[in-house]
């Protein structure tokens, strides 16, 4: 490795230590070559990360505290081993060490920080979703397929919707009438959706609210019989006569009168 | 740099101590080592915003059911090996060997492209699966904080061809900017095992409790 730094001396007159201060082996003449550290550190962290990755699969079973505890240490020790021996910040000048750490610790207090934050921070329609995500995490946000809706759909029609009426009248009237005509919300007396016509674009819309607007997530205070029932008592409005004036104006797109459920 | 070196390098007449250095330090070095500081900011207000987020969508897909560790796993190895190469590259470079420096910068910036070729796969078939930058929180500050990262290796990627390219037509004059380039490089790199850490292998741990 030497005998390579003795080879060309064109580039000796090119020293960032001319000062004369602390380092190692980086003022000379020439520079020793670090190709055997580079090396040995590169296989030591090609076996640090292959052992990380195998550790935390599954079939060695070790406990989620052990393979947190595992990641956090490799990726420090990692870290800490590129910035040190590949950056050289191990034996070059203190300001540089300042420069980059000052920084660092503040990001990593800030993420630890945010980490431990207490959840009150987050916003209110988010503050819901996060109670179904906790509770029942996969079922709650799988959409239901539009045949199985309009299947379901053609089987309660005799019903009249009653459960879906009473719902909505208890919660949805303040901003879509009680005849369903439209105030804040728009109308559902017509052929105009503002996020698709079919029972499964109103079911999304119900189930995860539409953000920007007042309409919030209902599936979680509501679980998914019950925001069913609403969507189809809802659906079943559209073509009804107003009951209390004149209904909202059209909003959104128009949808052919054919397309959804009969 | 020493002062005297440089005196001749450049005929503008200014005193030679001021022109690439201060206080005895390298200003390329020193400009970089406070720019790769507020690159930790950056970073960490990402991977911070990630971590307070990931967890909290309403809709899916989720982060264990669409990462796919052994692809993930594939690149890192890769983003690793491109640092030994940098350091190599940088280590030639100081020994005036520059015939080997340019083939250690193009193994780097080949192996900083199949890196991001990777995560444009990744991103794409992601997209298949439902995850978009809209779809929910994890898409979006998952997509922010990676979509970022992957720009710096593809500017890190293009300065080193620039880099090479200077070196070939013999435009370098000492080891300072390989170095330079060199050190943004293993930063890109240590950004990686982070986010490789606590984003995709933190999910992967979750299994089995």
């Amino acid at each position: 490795m030497s005998k390579e730094s003795k080879k060309e001396h064109e580039d000796g007159h090119d020293h960032d230590h001319a000062h004369g201060d602390g380092h190692h082996g980086h003022g000379d003449e020439h520079h020793h070559s670090h190709l055997g550290l580079y090396l040995k550190s590169a296989a030591v962290l090609t076996v640090v990360t292959a052992v990380e990755v195998v550790c935390v699969l599954p079939f060695l079973g070790l406990p989620y505290e052990a393979k947190v505890g595992l990641i956090l240490l490799t990726a420090i020790g990692k870290f800490a081993g590129v910035v040190a021996i590949f950056m050289h910040l191990w034996d070059d000048r203190m300001i540089f060490r300042l420069l980059f750490v000052s920084p660092l610790l503040i990001a990593i207090i800030m993420i630890v920080v945010l980490r431990i934050m207490p959840e009150t921070h987050v916003n209110p329609w988010e503050m819901k979703s996060v109670a179904v995500a906790s509770e029942k995490p996969v079922e709650l946000r799988i959409l239901p397929k539009n045949e199985e809706l309009l299947a379901e759909y053609n089987a309660q029609k005799a019903s009249g919707f009653a459960t879906g009426k009473e719902i909505f009248a208890a919660n949805c009237a303040a901003c879509h009438r009680g005849d369903g005509g439209g105030l804040v919300g728009p109308s559902f007396l017509d052929d105009c959706y503002k996020n698709g016509g079919e029972l499964a674009d109103m079911y999304k819309v119900l189930a995860q609210g539409v953000q920007g607007t007042n309409m919030i997530a209902w599936l979680p205070s509501l679980g998914v019989e019950q925001t069913k029932a609403v969507t189809f008592y809802v659906r079943s409005l559209r073509g009804q006569a107003p009951t209390m004036g004149e209904p909202k104006a059209c909003e959104g797109e128009k949808v052919a009168a054919t397309a959804a459920a009969p | 740099m020493s002062a005297a070196a440089h005196s001749d390098d450049h005929g503008h007449g200014h005193p030679p101590l001021a022109e690439n250095n201060f206080m005895g330090l390298d200003n390329l070095k020193l400009a970089m080592w406070s720019f790769l500081g507020s690159e930790c900011m950056f970073f960490g207000s990402l991977i911070g915003v990630y971590f307070f987020y990931h967890d909290k969508s309403l809709a899916g897909p989720l982060p264990q059911e669409i990462f796919a560790i052994d692809i993930t796993t594939i690149s890192t190895f890769i983003l690793l090996g491109s640092s030994l190469t940098m350091a190599l590259g940088v280590d030639a470079m100081k020994q005036g060997n520059r015939d080997r420096t340019f083939q250690m910068l193009l193994a780097t910036v080949l192996c900083g492209l199949t890196f991001v070729g990777f995560q444009v796969y990744e991103f794409w078939h992601f997209v298949h699966e439902g995850l978009t930058l809209s779809t929910s929180l994890f898409g979006s500050s998952f997509y922010i904080m990676t979509g970022f990262h992957g720009a710096h290796v593809t500017v890190g990627a293009i300065w080193l061809i620039l880099v090479a390219v200077h070196l070939k037509r013999g435009k370098l004059s000492g080891h300072i900017p390989v170095e330079v380039a060199g050190l943004y490089w293993h930063f890109v790199d240590i950004v990686w095992i982070v986010i490789f850490g606590f984003v995709y292998l933190l999910e992967f741990a979750k299994d089995a409790a």
